[in-house]
């Protein structure tokens, strides 16, 4: 029974297919990569697993429920937590309270609560702040917690987002290119991070990333996407030297993107992604 | 109860004020299309150039002409003045930050309108055009109204050959498309912001110094047409000019013609409409611009 | 979703603390330590002004009060949840009609009336919210402002209910423990007091998960919805607060003032109070203070000549224009490091973040 279950989904933004028809499984405590080149959908899909876009078609199971009627902080909620290609931090609060809101939040907006304090409110407040100084330790940005993200380096930022969407106590993490920018040597610590914090928290994770050295490092399972098709998908090291995959996006000159394998064959299953 | 000639008569008023909403409004929609830049101000500038009409004109008693062209000097002149020194300098920061530059702009000319000319209402405060009209049937046309229309479509027409067929005209319509390629093509982005400012504030004085022997005039009648404008403006999306037309007789028309729906005791039912009109605009406003665009074939600018 | 804009359509720019560069303002605990301060003076204020001033001027402090609660209305709604109005004057003014309308037709006491108008108008807050949900910006300006217009036309004017069909209502003092509040000291005690516990309610919205959750949605709406805000709910409980507040000083202004009419809750006022809030500060508690204060006392001095009058006007617009173009960081923001430089100085220990009001 997979954690996430993507059937068919389909979004256009006017005439154009941004994603066709996408299946995809995602099983629990499995480390998920996601490629394609540029405009291939990739961020989309992220867009529609978090609930900001809504498809024209398909459905999304999550635990096995569809979740598609669910806005995104009902997901987030759920254990949906993402992050994004540019970080997205809340410039106006702390690095602590960036990471602390999430798993801070109370179902009904919390007024009365924020007005008159209850007994047992300080003890929730005190909870995710230690939560929240235990992901930054973790993450080592512990230094950075009363500055403010405007402050920051971008890879500090990067990880300080990082770190709030592990707060709100996901277990299924999407990361939109979290190691751009990094250089080789930096990369790899970041694959190891990010191993070890899948295997703390007990993620799920599903990773788009264009650092290959990155990919291979963590990846159990691999999709590829062009022109908003799945292309392949299977075991990363079977699916990288797959040929339609090489001539079509990794190896291939730019322009050969489009011709190498027109949109609308069907997908390429490669053998040996044992799930 | 139902009767055909006050309908048609008050159609008629009704197309004679839309006309110089709609005039307000292609000014709003040049500047915001060239700028970017939804102007708060436009209200209060017709106002006090009709003020400026009203001083030498009525007070000093120059002759009409002389006024008017002080007024529309003023007008251009403020326009200028505006963008030159309060708007160029924010021109990389928020559209918002610019529109409250606008707002601070009606504060000012409201107030300074209010130190100078009290806060009294003047009317009929300069006659352009004889107050009587020609009776056509059972219609009376007054020569205000057929002058109005006239006038306003002869100026919307006007606008439009000046943006298809004159050199600034077409650089401020490439600006409007894309700003950025604009520049590079060597349009002086600079110049053609301070023209539609310019132009602009001009057709805020023009609908101004033609609505107020219309109504009244005072510091907040003609300042609150903004409103009225800008739900113009807004039925044709902020871009299209016929649609910006057609939308300011429209709201002309259905505020006149409320009176037969509702009794004139109950004051504000004309607020009410723009309210609506506008809410509605913005809310369903890809459904409108797509079905309104089609329907007339889509010109932007 | 709404943070991504359809091509052609409005650009979005809400944001009034967000500085030139792009940067954001740094934010603030700034108001906190100053209404401390504030609160620690306020017993010796209620003795004091009250013995001190007299019956006219303490009305004028009074009444300057109520305007300070206007703008903590301001500051909640476009300083928090970072949304532009245009109609927060139209707000007050409900809420002042409507605690007469209630106390004239159904003969409640004020204490009852007062509650119940603020509830109303919270409700009306969050309805006019809703639009607010697809609209941002400019747009919600257009329409705030075209709001404001209806309220001043249709609403106080037309509605002859609310409006003891056109007459002014007269409000007959209530007492409260005993004292007739119809005293000018008692009524400016009382009015310290709401006007205290509003903006110790608002801080305390800021400190906590509301406000928080106010704040990240203002600086990145999607992420934040992927944390867990829900962006619908908190935006439209950020109107619904901001009218309730504005309707405070609305039913305060009628215990004020002693009668309701329609002229100081016009579209003017609505934005010459966000004009106020901007150049104050718009996340600023104290610039609430001090800009209400500058709105309703220089009048008064004006008032001996009255054709000055709309200079206050004046002065206001000239300084929402110059700050935009050259004090970027806001009055507010320089009144906070001055505040707290004395406090400082005092040896209170209170350290806080300076509120720039970069617009």
């Amino acid at each position: 029974m997979p954690l996430c279950d993507v059937r068919g989904v389909t979004v256009r933004f006017g005439g154009v297919t941004a994603l066709d028809t996408i299946s995809m499984e995602l099983l629990e405590g499995e480390f998920v990569a996601l490629i394609g080149p540029n405009g291939a959908g990739k961020t989309t899909l992220f867009n529609v697993l978090s609930g900001i876009q809504r498809p024209a078609a398909g459905d999304i199971l999550y635990r096995s429920r569809s979740i598609s009627a669910l806005d995104p902080s009902e997901r987030a909620r759920q254990g949906i937590g993402r992050t994004f290609q540019t970080p997205q931090a809340f410039g106006s609060l702390t690095v602590l309270d960036n990471l602390l809101l999430p798993g801070w939040l109370p179902r009904f907006g919390g007024v009365l609560t924020d007005l008159i304090p209850v007994p047992g409110s300080g003890l929730a407040r005190r909870a995710a702040r230690d939560r929240a100084r235990g992901v930054a330790a973790l993450l080592g940005i512990e230094d950075t917690l009363d500055r403010y993200p405007g402050e920051l380096p971008l890879g500090k930022r990067r990880l300080i987002e990082l770190a709030r969407a592990l707060c709100a106590e996901p277990r299924l993490l999407l990361l939109d290119e979290p190691a751009s920018g990094l250089d080789a040597e930096e990369t790899g610590r970041f694959a190891e991070l990010l191993l070890r914090v899948r295997d703390i928290f007990k993620l799920t994770v599903l990773l788009v990333e264009h650092d290959m050295q990155l990919v291979l490092g963590v990846a159990d399972y691999l999709y590829v996407l062009n022109f908003g098709k799945l292309l392949a998908q299977g075991d990363p090291a079977a699916v990288v030297s797959d040929p339609v995959v090489v001539a079509a996006y990794l190896g291939g000159d730019d322009t050969a993107y489009g011709h190498a394998r027109p949109p609308g064959e069907t997908t390429h299953q490669i053998q040996g992604g044992a799930r | 109860m139902f009767n055909p000639t006050l309908v048609l008569e008050l159609a008629l008023v009704g197309i004679a004020f839309g006309a110089l909403y709609s005039l307000a409004a292609l000014g709003i929609v040049v500047i915001y299309k060239t700028t970017g830049v939804l102007n708060f101000a436009h209200g209060a500038i017709g106002m006090f150039s009709t003020f400026v009409a009203y001083e030498f004109g009525v007070v000093r008693g120059w002759p009409a002409p002389i006024a008017v062209l002080l007024a529309l000097a003023f007008a251009a002149a403020f326009g200028w003045f505006m963008e030159r020194f309060t708007l160029r300098p924010l021109r990389d920061r928020p559209v918002l930050t610019r529109v409250i530059v606008t707002l601070g702009w009606l504060l000012v000319l409201q107030s300074v309108a209010s130190l100078i000319w009290k806060d009294t209402s003047y009317h009929i405060p300069l006659q352009i055009f004889p107050q009587n009209g020609i009776r056509i049937a059972q219609l009376t046309l007054g020569y205000n109204q057929i002058a109005n229309i006239i006038i306003a479509a002869a100026l919307a027409v006007l606008l439009a050959l000046f943006l298809r067929f004159t050199p600034l005209g077409i650089a401020m319509r490439a600006t409007s498309d894309n700003p950025t390629a604009a520049r590079l093509l060597g349009i002086q982005v600079n110049r053609v912001a301070a023209s539609s400012w310019v132009l602009g504030s001009v057709t805020a004085a023009i609908a101004g110094l033609l609505l107020a022997p219309l109504t009244t005039l005072n510091t907040t009648q003609l300042t609150v047409v903004v409103i009225t404008a800008f739900g113009a403006a807004l039925i044709g999306g902020l871009t299209n000019l016929p649609l910006t037309f057609l939308g300011g007789i429209f709201l002309g028309v259905s505020q006149s013609l409320l009176i037969l729906v509702i009794p004139a005791q109950i004051g504000g039912a004309k607020d009410v409409l723009t309210f609506v009109v506008i809410l509605g605009v913005l809310l369903l406003r890809k459904e409108v611009r797509v079905l309104a665009i089609s329907a007339i074939g889509g010109e932007t600018l | 979703m709404q943070g991504i804009t359809e091509h052609g359509s409005i650009r979005s720019g809400t944001d009034l603390t967000r500085r030139p560069d792009g940067g954001m303002a740094r934010p603030t605990q700034s108001g906190l330590w100053a209404l401390r301060w504030l609160l620690r003076a306020s017993p010796l204020l209620a003795l004091l002004l009250p013995a001190a001033l007299g019956a006219y001027q303490l009305t004028v402090l009074t009444v300057a009060l109520v305007y300070a609660v206007a703008l903590t209305s301001l500051v909640v709604l476009t300083g928090f949840v970072g949304q532009v109005s245009l109609c927060q004057a139209s707000f007050m003014g409900l809420g002042a009609f409507l605690c007469a309308a209630l106390m004239g037709h159904f003969h409640l006491s004020y204490w009852v009336a007062a509650p119940i108008t603020v509830a109303i108008v919270f409700v009306a807050g969050v309805v006019v919210g809703l639009p607010a949900l697809r609209l941002r910006g400019l747009t919600l300006a257009i329409v705030t402002l075209s709001l404001a217009l209806l309220a001043d036309n249709f609403l106080f004017q037309g509605v002859g209910w609310l409006t003891n069909e056109g007459n002014h209502w007269l409000i007959s003092r209530p007492s409260l423990l005993g004292v007739s509040l119809d005293q000018p000291g008692a009524l400016f005690r009382v009015i310290l007091i709401a006007l205290l516990v509003t903006m110790l309610a608002v801080v305390r919205l800021r400190q906590g998960r509301t406000g928080k959750s106010w704040y990240a949605m203002r600086d990145a709406e999607i992420a934040a919805a992927t944390s867990g805000v829900n962006v619908v709910t908190m935006k439209l409980l950020g109107f619904g607060i901001a009218a309730a507040i504005a309707a405070i000083a609305g039913v305060l202004y009628a215990l004020a003032i002693g009668s309701v009419s329609p002229e100081p809750f016009n579209f003017v006022t609505s934005i010459q109070l966000l004009a106020i809030a901007v150049i104050a500060g718009v996340r600023s508690l104290p610039g609430a203070i001090v800009g209400a204060l500058f709105f309703i006392i220089l009048p008064q001095f004006l008032l001996q000549f009255p054709p000055l009058v709309p200079l206050t006007s004046l002065i206001l617009g000239a300084g929402l224009i110059l700050q935009m173009l050259f004090a970027p960081q806001g009055l507010g923001g320089m009144l906070d490091d001055l505040l707290r430089r004395f406090s400082r100085s005092r040896g209170s220990g209170v350290v806080g973040v300076s509120d720039e009001t970069g617009v």
